[in-house]
Formats: C-alpha cells, sequence, structure tokens
C-alpha cells in the first residue's frame, strides 16, 4: 500500500512519521540511549571464543525495544483526543496502522545494523557470523514490534501494553524452558556462534508467526473506535 | 466577596495584575479574551491555586482559610469529568459524601438532578452523556451542599444554542441565592445573565460594572460605515465588529476613537462592541 | 457527628476506588498476569523434588520481578484516574479529599496485595500438598511469599501511586519501566552472566534497591531455610513507610498550606529511605560475603601460618584446657564470651590457641588482669606476659561472624564442635585447603574431654550438643556444637538428631542407620585407637550441604554427640547416604592419609567393614556397607595395579579365617602403616609380610 502512494504522498507520509516522532519527544530517544548502551557494554563484554554469553544479552534487550516506538505512536489514539483527527488527514488505515508500524521496525533495524556493525569493527567476528546475528535480531525485532501494535490497538492501554512486553521478555530471561522462549529465542552453544543453517525453519516460522499477528492488529485497527468523548 | 490587589505569576508572566473587584455579589461574569486570566482567577477563588499576594474575603472569611472556603464553595472547572464508569446518581451521590453535606445524600442527589433537568439520565453511565449534559452534571456537583460561592469556568463554552440558554437560566435561577463567580468569553452570556460583570485583558482588570455602564463607556465610539470595496479594520481606523453586502456596497460596523470616515455614522454599540472597545481602545 | 463525617468520607472514598477498579480493564489487565505469573511458578514446582521445593522460589525472580511491573503500573494507573477523567480539580477543592482520595488508593493497593498473598499462599500449600512436602515448608514459604512477593509488589504500586500523581507528561512510561527493572531482580540477573564484579562496589549497589532474593546462585541451605534476615523486612517496611509519607506530599497544587508538614514528611521519607538502604545493605554484605568464600585463599596466602618452631609440636607441655564456660549472644554478629580454665606448665612459652580469625578479639584477661596478646591468621597467642603458672583462668571476648557457610542470619547459624569458635589447642588453620577451596574443617586428631558450660543469651532456638540444666547446657565432651536456624530435634530410640526440617520422615526411618553409625564407630575407635569415641554420644547433629569437600567423609565425633556433615543425595535418605566406609574413614583418617594412595585407604576401609560384619560386630543393617570383592575386582581391572589387587585378595582370604584378637591386631598394623603416609609400594610390600607372618 506504501507503493501506491504518489511522490506527494510519500511526501506527506514521511512528515507524518516525523510528526510522530517529534510528539513522542524525549521518549523517542529511549531505544537509541539502550542500544547504543547496550552495544557498548557487549561490545566490551563479548568473548569470541564464548559469543553465547553476548548474544543471548542482545536476543533478550535489543528485540523488545522494538516496540517502544509503535507503542509510544499510538498515544494520541489511546490516551489523548487528538487521535481522532488522524483520520481525517486523507491516510487509509493501513498507511497509518502496517505503514507506520513497518517504517518504525525499518528504522529499529538500522540500530540493529549499527549494533552488529559495532560487533565486527570491535571485536573478531566474521561477516557472515555478523549478518547472522543481525538476521535473528532482525526477526524478533520485528515479531516484538508487531506484538506492540497488537497490543496496543486490542488492550487500548500503553502501560498494559508495556507490562505484556516486559512479561515476554521475563519469560524469555527466567522461563528458559518455557514455549515461548523456546520458540522465540535461538540456543546458540557454548563456543559457538549462530549457524543460520540450524536456525532458519525458526526464523521463518517466527516470521510467519508476526506476519500473521501483523494481519489481525491491523484488521482489529480498522475496527478501532474512540471513546466518545462529548 | 472582595478581591484586593490580587497578583499571580506564572514564571516571569505575570497572569494576575492588581486584581480589586470588590462587592461580588448575585451572579458577577467575568468576561476577556483567552488568557486574560479569567481561569487562573476563577482557581484562585476556588482554593486550586495560591495567590502570590492580595487578599480575597467573603462574610469575614478570608480565603487564608482554606478548609473554611472550601466548605462554602462550589467550582465547576472549565474541564469538568466525571469517572465514566459511574452513573449519574452514584457520581453524585458520590461527591455529596465527600463533600459532607447536610441531609441525606441521596435526597440531595435528587435535588439537583431535578434542579438541572437530568431526571431521565439519572441511572445513566456518566460515560454516556452528552457534553451539555456532562456540564449540567458539572453544575450539580457544584451546587450539592447548597454553597454561598458558586464558580463556575466557561460553563457555556462547546454547548449548543439550546443548551446554554437551558444553562443562562439555570445561573440565574442559581444567582437568586447564592453568589455565583462565572466566566466566560462569549460576551452575550453576560448581558442574558449577569448582575455585573467584570473585564479582564492581559491579567488586568479593565472595567468593573453593569453591562449597561459597559455600553455606555462605548457610546459614540461606534460607526457604521459604507463602502463599494471590502476593506480591513486598519483601512478603515478602527475595529470592524460587523460587515454585511447589500445593495452592492459593503455596510461595516466598527468601533473607533475618532470618526472612521466622512460617511461614517454614529451607532448604538452593543455589550460586544462596547467590550471589543474597552479592549482594542483603552 | 464531625468524626463520623470523616468516616464516611474515608470508606466512601475506598468505595469508589474499588467500584473503578473492578469496573475498568486493570483488573482484568491485573489478573491476567498474576494468573499467568502463578500459573507458571506452580508448574514450576513440579519439577522440583519434594526436598528441594525451597529451590524454586530461590531460583526464581520472575515472579516478584513481574509483580514489581504489574504494580508499579497499577500505582500508576489508579493515581491518574481522577486526572484521565478531568474530575481532579473537583475533588481537589473538597476540604482534604485530595488526602482521602490518595489513602483510598493505598487500601486499595493494599486489598490487591492481600488478594495475592492470599491466592498465592493457598495456590502454593495445594502444590505442596500434592507433592507430599514436608510441613516445615508452609509457614516459612508463606513468609517468603510476603517478603518477596507482596511487600515488593505493594512498594511498587505505592511507587507507581507518586510518579502517577507527580508526572503528567509522556516520561511516565520509561521511567515506570526502569523504576520497576532497576528495583527487581533483573539486572543482577542480566549481569550475572558476565559474572559483573559480583563482588564489587555495583553489583553490591544494584543489589541495595533489588527487593528479590539477594543471592544469585543460592540453593536452599536446608539447615538455613530462606534468607528471611529481619533487615530484609525492616528495609521494605521503612521504604514503605517513607513512600507512604510522601503520597500527600506530592501535590500537582502547589500551595503553601501545611508546607511545614511536607518537609518534615520528605525529611522523614529520606531517613527512613536510607534506613532502609543501611539495614539492606548488612544482607547484601553477608551475601557478598558468601560470595567472597573463595577469598579465604586470599587470606590464607596472605596471612600464613606463623613458625612457632619445634615448641608447638607439643602443646600440652605448654598448658592444657581444663574446661570452658561460654557466653553466647547472637546479636548482629556473634558476641561471644569464653572463659577457658586452664593449667599452664610453661610460664616462659607463650599460649598459643587456634581461633577462627573471623572473631575479633575484645578483651583479653588472665584471672582479671589484662593480658597481651596477638593475632596472625588464625592463631592466637596470648603472651602470657605475667609468667603465670598453674591453674588460672583466661578469660577471652571477642565477635565475629564464622565462615560463610556457617552463618546466615543472626537466626540462622552452625558452630560446629570441630570448627574452632571457642579457643583449642593449636592446630594451625581452622580450615583446610582441599582443591583450592577452603571447606574441610582441620580437626584435631584428639582432643581431650573437658567440661563446658554455655549460656545462650538470645531469641532464638537454639540447638546444642550438651545437656540443658536451668537455661543453661553443660556437660563434659571434647568439643561443643550448636547451632540456630531451620532445624528440628527427634528422639530416635536412645539418641537424638537435630536435622533439617525439611527431613522428618528421614529422621524416622533412620534409626537403623544410626544404630549401624554408632556399632561401627564405637568399634573402630576401641580396636583401631584404642579410643572410646562418643561413648556417650546421644545426639548427632546432620547438617547436609556444609561442606564442599571432596575427601572427607563429613562425620566428626565426641564423647557425646556426633556431627555429620553430609552431601545430601536430594530425593535419597539423609542418614543413610552415608556409608559404613565413611565411619571407619573419620574415626581412622589423619592428616598423613592425604599422602596415601586412595585404593589403599579403600582397601583397608572395606577390608576392616567386612571383618566387622564376619565377625558379627556389625550386622550389616542401616548403613551401606560396600562389597569388598567388587573393590578387588575394580583394582584388579588395571593391569598397573595387579600387586595391590592381590594384596587386596589376600586380606579378603584372611578375614574370613583369622581369629578375632589377630585380625584387630593386622588392622591396627595395617593403620599404622598408613599413618606414616608411605607409599604404595612399601605398604602392599609391608602388609604382604605381615599376612605372610600371620599365615
Amino acid at each position: 500500500m506504501l507503493h501506491k502512494l504518489g511522490r506527494r504522498e510519500m511526501k506527506r507520509f514521511i512528515r507524518l512519521i516525523l510528526l510522530d516522532y517529534k510528539e513522542m519527544s524525549g521518549v523517542c530517544f529511549i531505544p537509541i540511549v539502550l542500544i547504543l548502551a547496550l552495544t557498548i557494554y557487549g561490545s566490551i563484554m563479548f568473548d569470541p571464543r564464548q559469543p553465547v554469553l553476548v548474544l543471548n544479552m542482545f536476543q533478550q534487550l535489543i528485540p523488545p525495544l522494538a516496540s517502544w516506538w509503535i507503542i509510544m505512536s499510538f498515544y494520541s489514539f489511546v490516551e489523548d483526543e487528538s487521535g481522532e483527527a488522524f483520520f481525517t488527514y486523507g491516510f487509509s488505515r493501513k498507511v497509518i496502522g502496517i505503514g507506520r508500524v513497518c517504517v518504525m521496525i525499518g528504522l529499529f533495524s538500522m540500530l540493529i545494523v549499527l549494533v552488529c556493525t559495532t560487533l565486527m569493527l570491535t571485536n573478531k567476528c566474521s561477516i557472515i557470523e555478523i549478518i547472522n546475528i543481525l538476521l535473528v535480531l532482525w526477526v524478533q525485532s520485528w515479531f516484538y514490534g508487531v506484538i506492540g501494535f497488537l497490543l496496543i490497538v486490542v488492550i487500548k492501554k500503553i502501560l498494559w501494553s508495556f507490562a505484556v512486553i516486559m512479561m515476554i521478555l521475563y519469560f524469555n530471561i527466567w522461563g528458559g524452558l518455557t514455549p515461548l522462549s523456546r520458540y522465540l529465542i535461538v540456543t546458540v552453544e557454548m563456543q559457538k556462534s549462530i549457524d543460520i543453517k540450524e536456525i532458519w525453519l525458526k526464523l521463518v516460522s517466527v516470521f510467519s508467526m508476526t506476519i500473521f499477528f501483523l494481519i489481525i492488529a491491523q484488521v482489529r485497527f480498522t475496527k478501532f473506535r474512540f471513546r466518545a468523548r462529548k | 466577596m472582595d478581591i484586593n490587589n490580587l497578583n499571580k505569576m506564572y514564571g516571569k508572566l505575570k497572569a494576575l495584575d492588581n486584581i480589586c473587584i470588590r462587592d461580588i455579589k448575585g451572579i458577577h461574569g467575568l468576561v476577556g479574551e483567552n488568557g486574560a486570566g479569567k481561569t487562573t482567577l476563577m482557581r484562585i477563588v476556588a482554593t486550586v491555586l495560591e495567590k502570590d499576594s492580595g487578599s480575597i474575603t467573603h462574610n469575614g472569611i478570608s480565603w487564608e482559610e482554606t478548609v473554611k472556603v472550601r466548605n462554602i464553595i462550589g467550582y465547576l472547572p472549565q474541564k469538568f469529568g466525571m469517572y465514566h464508569q459511574l452513573t449519574v446518581n452514584e457520581a453524585l451521590e458520590h461527591v455529596a459524601i465527600l463533600k459532607r453535606i447536610n441531609g441525606d445524600p441521596k435526597e440531595e442527589t435528587k435535588k439537583v438532578i431535578s434542579l438541572v433537568n437530568l431526571d431521565d439520565k439519572a441511572e445513566s453511565k456518566v460515560g454516556s452523556l452528552s457534553g451539555g449534559m456532562i456540564r449540567r452534571l458539572g453544575i450539580a456537583q457544584a451546587i450539592l451542599g447548597n454553597p454561598e460561592i458558586l464558580i463556575v469556568d466557561e460553563p457555556t463554552s462547546g454547548l449548543d444554542p439550546e443548551e446554554r440558554m437551558r444553562f443562562k437560566l439555570l445561573l440565574r435561577q442559581l444567582g437568586n441565592r447564592m453568589t455565583v463567580l462565572f466566566s466566560t468569553h462569549i460576551v452575550d452570556d453576560i448581558e442574558d445573565v449577569c448582575d455585573r460583570v467584570t473585564v479582564m485583558h492581559k491579567g488586568k482588570v479593565m472595567l468593573t460594572g453593569t453591562a449597561a455602564e459597559m455600553i455606555e463607556m462605548a457610546q459614540g465610539n461606534t460607526w457604521t460605515v459604507s463602502s463599494n470595496e471590502e476593506k480591513s479594520g486598519e483601512e478603515l481606523g478602527g475595529v470592524v465588529t460587523d460587515c454585511k453586502y447589500a445593495n452592492g456596497m459593503f455596510h461595516f460596523r466598527l468601533v473607533s476613537d475618532k470618526k472612521p470616515a466622512e460617511s461614517a455614522v454614529r451607532a448604538e454599540p452593543t455589550l460586544e462592541e462596547a467590550y471589543i472597545y474597552l479592549l482594542h481602545m483603552e | 457527628m464531625k468524626r463520623n463525617h470523616k468516616q464516611n468520607t474515608f470508606l466512601e472514598s475506598i468505595r469508589i476506588e474499588f467500584i473503578l477498579f473492578v469496573k475498568s480493564i486493570n483488573v482484568w489487565a491485573f489478573l491476567v498476569l498474576w494468573f499467568v505469573v502463578l500459573v507458571y511458578f506452580c508448574s514450576l514446582l513440579f519439577t522440583y523434588s519434594q526436598f528441594t521445593l525451597g529451590d524454586a522460589f530461590i531460583s526464581q525472580g520472575l515472579v516478584t520481578q513481574a509483580l514489581l511491573t504489574g504494580g508499579i503500573i497499577l500505582g500508576a494507573i489508579i493515581s491518574s484516574n481522577e486526572r484521565k477523567e478531568d474530575c481532579e480539580e473537583v475533588f481537589y477543592v473538597i476540604s482534604c479529599m485530595h488526602f482521602y482520595k490518595a489513602l483510598a488508593k493505598v487500601v486499595l493497593l493494599l486489598t490487591i496485595s492481600l488478594f495475592v498473598f492470599v491466592t498465592g499462599t493457598l495456590t502454593v500449600f495445594i502444590v505442596f500438598h500434592l507433592l507430599d512436602a514436608a510441613g516445615a515448608y508452609y509457614i516459612p514459604s508463606a513468609a517468603y511469599i510476603l517478603l518477596y512477593w507482596v511487600v515488593p509488589f505493594f512498594i511498587s504500586g505505592m511507587m507507581g501511586c507518586i510518579i502517577g500523581q507527580a508526572m503528567r507528561s509522556k516520561m511516565v512510561y520509561p521511567i515506570v519501566i526502569g523504576i520497576s527493572v532497576f528495583i527487581g531482580p533483573l539486572v543482577p540477573k542480566l549481569a550475572e552472566p558476565f559474572m559483573l564484579t559480583e563482588t564489587g562496589a555495583q553489583y553490591q549497589i544494584y543489589m541495595l534497591f533489588n527487593l528479590g532474593d539477594l543471592n544469585l546462585h543460592a540453593t536452599l541451605n536446608e539447615s538455613y531455610g530462606y534468607c528471611l534476615n529481619k533487615e530484609l523486612w525492616i528495609a521494605r517496611l521503612s521504604v514503605l513507610i517513607g513512600i507512604f509519607l510522601m503520597l500527600p506530599v506530592i501535590n500537582r497544587y502547589k500551595r503553601k498550606d501545611y508546607i511545614h508538614i511536607r518537609i518534615i514528611a520528605i525529611f522523614v521519607t529520606i531517613s527512613l529511605v536510607f534506613i532502609g538502604i543501611l539495614a539492606a545493605n548488612r544482607v547484601v554484605k553477608l551475601q557478598n560475603w558468601y560470595l567472597r568464600q573463595a577469598e579465604l585463599i586470599d587470606y590464607y596466602s596472605d596471612n600464613p601460618e606463623p613458625d612457632f618452631g619445634e615448641s608447638i609440636n607439643d602443646i600440652s607441655s605448654v598448658y592444657e584446657i581444663m574446661g570452658y564456660d561460654i557466653n553466647i549472644d547472637d546479636g548482629l554478629k556473634l558476641n561471644i564470651c569464653t572463659d577457658v580454665g586452664l593449667d599452664i606448665k610453661n610460664k616462659k612459652s607463650p599460649l598459643v590457641f587456634t581461633l577462627f580469625h573471623g572473631f575479633e578479639i575484645v578483651k583479653c584477661t588472665i584471672d582479671g588482669k589484662e593480658e597481651e596478646y596477638k593475632v596472625a591468621g588464625d592463631a592466637l597467642i596470648v603472651e602470657n606476659t605475667k609468667e603465670y603458672e598453674g591453674k588460672h583462668l583466661l578469660r577471652l571476648e571477642y565477635k565475629g561472624i564464622p565462615p560463610a557457610n556457617l552463618y546466615k542470619a543472626s537466626n540462622k547459624w552452625i558452630l560446629p564442635g570441630m570448627f574452632a569458635w571457642i579457643p583449642v589447642e593449636y592446630v594451625g588453620k581452622v580450615m583446610a585447603n582441599e582443591w583450592d577451596t577452603y571447606a574441610m574443617f582441620n580437626y584435631p586428631d584428639s582432643k581431650k574431654d573437658v567440661p563446658i558450660k554455655v549460656e545462650y543469651i538470645g531469641n532464638n532456638e537454639v540447638f546444642c550438643s550438651l545437656d540443658e540444666k536451668d537455661d543453661k547446657w553443660e556437660g563434659i565432651s571434647s568439643g561443643i556444637t550448636m547451632a540456630c536456624g531451620w532445624l528440628d530435634e527427634k528422639e530416635t530410640g536412645k539418641i537424638s538428631v537435630v536435622y533439617p526440617s525439611l527431613y522428618p520422615e528421614n529422621v524416622k526411618q533412620a534409626g537403623a542407620a544410626i544404630d549401624g553409625l554408632l556399632d561401627i564407630t564405637r568399634a573402630a575407635s576401641k580396636e583401631l585407637k584404642g579410643e572410646d569415641k562418643c561413648f556417650e554420644a546421644d545426639k548427632i547433629f546432620v547438617f547436609p550441604s556444609l561442606l564442599h569437600s571432596y575427601s572427607s567423609s563429613g562425620l566428626y565425633f565426641f564423647r557425646d554427640h556426633i556431627v555429620m556433615c553430609i552431601f545430601f543425595d536430594q530425593g535419597g535418605t539423609l542418614i543413610e547416604s552415608i556409608d559404613g566406609r565413611s565411619v571407619v574413614d573419620s574415626v581412622a583418617r589423619t592428616n598423613e592419609w592425604n599422602r596415601v594412595d586412595r585404593d589403599v585407604i579403600w582397601i583397608f576401609e572395606y577390608a576392616y567393614l567386612e571383618s566387622l560384619c564376619i565377625r558379627g560386630v556389625y550386622n550389616g543393617e542401616g548403613l551401606y556397607i560396600p562389597p569388598f570383592e567388587s573393590l578387588i575386582e575394580t583394582i584388579r581391572d588395571d593391569e598397573k595395579r595387579l600387586d595391590l589387587a592381590n594384596m587386596a585378595q589376600r586380606i579378603h582370604d584372611y578375614i574370613s579365617v583369622a581369629d578375632v584378637e589377630k585380625q584387630i591386631e593386622f588392622f591396627r598394623s595395617f593403620l599404622e602403616l598408613i599413618d606414616t603416609g608411605s607409599n604404595v609400594g612399601k605398604i602392599t610390600r609391608v602388609v604382604n609380610e605381615l599376612l605372610d607372618s600371620e599365615t
């Protein structure tokens, strides 16, 4: 649906995204700051003989941040009264929904690229290893981002949406053998790095599930109604 | 109620500058443009905000005695809402109990619901009420306990004409038994309702008096002018208050200290024109 | 009438808060969250054995973290109800309503916390019942739930209330989430894989604010139970009260009214939070101290044993200990005052004792007069400057904490008889080094039985090896064991067993094992050492998982009691988890054995046990007796050890036929040989010669 936008429409859409970030004000920097901190920390602690330690930390902490911008971008819909005007700006719900989600995850992906590039430059990781890490984080970020979208359009509460994301994070960290964690987290053996050949099926399955959730979320968003404020 | 030398600063911004309004009784209106300081004044009188200096008294009670003051006021803020999950009855009973009113909260609630004409909505949830009904609910909770002073901040903004009329009627009724201080930026409301009015502009009091006194002040400064082309206020030398087009000519009404054109004719000022004159010419 | 109004107002505020909560999505969101967490935790419990259920609690920070997040979010949401509904100002102008509303929200949070406590505890109890958990688990687990789940939830809820009140911007979201993460076990858990300065300052600072379990690596120590130190309760209570006082202070509409109350409230809050941090710091330090266990190695290498020369070899020529009179108080540290009755033989020599270096000497007197002393590692050197001779009374006052595995809190400690917590004849270091871990007790080979009296000043239930008389304990023994913790005492026939409360069933079944233990001990000590160990033993102290010793059997014998420090096989039995070989080992072992080949030692022990069985001294019931023949076969499998295997076979054949006296004589000689620390070749040769001479 993005490709259907002409150049002018594209400009308007970009302005919309910029407006979203401007509206978030200071909180839009939260994922950036945290990822930078994790990158620095991970680069220092990275041990090429035991990459699993840093990889696990990255898998657990970075993808959930993908949901931050997405959930916060719906602030005006769920916590404020100004969201109603959004639907009068001439964008379809698909653009406001999926369109924004995709763009924000795309922007988040750039942060992941930054993480991986830093890891590559500061440590003796091969390009193949880095690409593998990138793919894993990217797919997981999609998952979390879309889950964030689904949560906010269903629950319509920012804090509770974040609560669910945090719960998923906690289960990944503590409930190492729970189905969700097994499904989402790529387990890497000690002294080994991620091998795409072993996990490609898992990644495809997670990504497919993500697309499924995305469709459900968009359908839900299409039916989104504001609470009548008279 | 008397307000003397009231001052309030928000940082470097002087929101209220030496406000003096004496002998507030009956229905007293506060009118001014957005940012004039009306809401700040209302909130200080309602004890929501603290003044920097000055005094407010009513029947021997000073506004330093916050607890006593809160027992005698009812307040309807500019932005009013109530828990949307509760019914109108529940919400008002809740407020009635909190206010520790004398008498049975249920009975008092019924009375005020009748007074504001919300009987048929008594068991409806607050979340399902229209804007006007919410306002009426707001008034209802404010008058619970028969306060001596009722403070209503822009109660008619956003209401349709019928609701506005209803509201003004209600305020007139209430003005018979309590002091009502109400603010608005709709000048017509003043004319219909208020005994006296205070005009505020940039934190200062421009005038306190009756509507008639206000109009009197603008006598001789209201003009009608005709022109075959459309002109702005600057071109005409005043502030245009009305413009009609008829018979190929533009007919302007404007306020101005001096005769704006040779063809200008003095006109009887309306309250709104008096207000505009006060704001722009003084 | 006025009071009635106030009560009505307060009750009405509470009523509305409950209605609003129940009618909102928040109740469902919270219930779903709690339900998921509870189901997860209960399913986790089913993966543990009935003996290790406690590990499920202390290894799982998820419940605490989830409740912290849920609590703070709930608090932030319910405190911003009025603002969201645009009725904040309406209630503000009603006299004292701001305060009542805040209080009502606290009551709501408290009710939800109670709900969490009741449902959590009930559910866990049901699971305990299904898993046949020991009765000792129930109440402490409820206390654990209260301390680590419910109270943190309530605290975070109150914090959420304050943040929701104080903040209006979007920054409330990262702050709420950030705080819930920072005060929970998530940060230490994330840092854990990197062993990020676990004992360093940064880690300790995290732990100060951590409302979850403080020791990430802990498993439940059966003797001590959960970490429910009173300091943790104080810390949480202080913070709770502090936050509560802040609620009326946080006010959007700043007024000069009651500013003095606000200032006092802020000051008191800061003080209370500071007290809470100090209290938590004590526990964090203790936990940190556990983690620094390895630093005992550094300590002993930095503080080597002093070289006392030849004189130290015969302590009895310098002094003799005649008895002890001990006074012990378990306050913040253990405060001990010991009167040691001495018979000083050599007035020119200093009196050297072994006393654990963790105890700091406060006072040292002989016959009431101050005496100079020095501390060098675990050696306490009393100078005897006044050249006392004959019978005198040495009084030592000292305070401190024993090694990490012997002390967990002021109500959880073990002072076993083989650990020098009272000054004993000098034996070198208190702990022995084994594979770079100081976990084995350096236990003197022989100690004299002396009269001992103990008085305990404290409020805890304490178990002591001596007999109780008029609120004191006294008796005659070569060592005294005291313990306080998650322990119980049970009579099994002639002997009573002090054991971790979690294992009552094990103790019930342990009668035969105990009898076997005593039979072997008495026989071995008499026949091999000419001693009568534990001839009056009427108490056994069982401390599972106390040691990380790989070679020590963990059995220590005193005249009147036995201390068992055993690796407990979780799911197995308690006392029966030791075998007869360990008993013989504990009776006979000396420090020289460390130099002897392990197979030789085992041959000796297996053979002796078989001898006891054949001779009918021990009937083989109760304790496990490993078959000697299996050992012979195992040794024979190694071609390089054929000589040793043949020797073992000869011994096996010998004990089947030889008479009792000769067998005892043989084993004594064998033992003497081992005690010399000889190598395999020499021992094989000499034993064969012995056997040749016998036959």
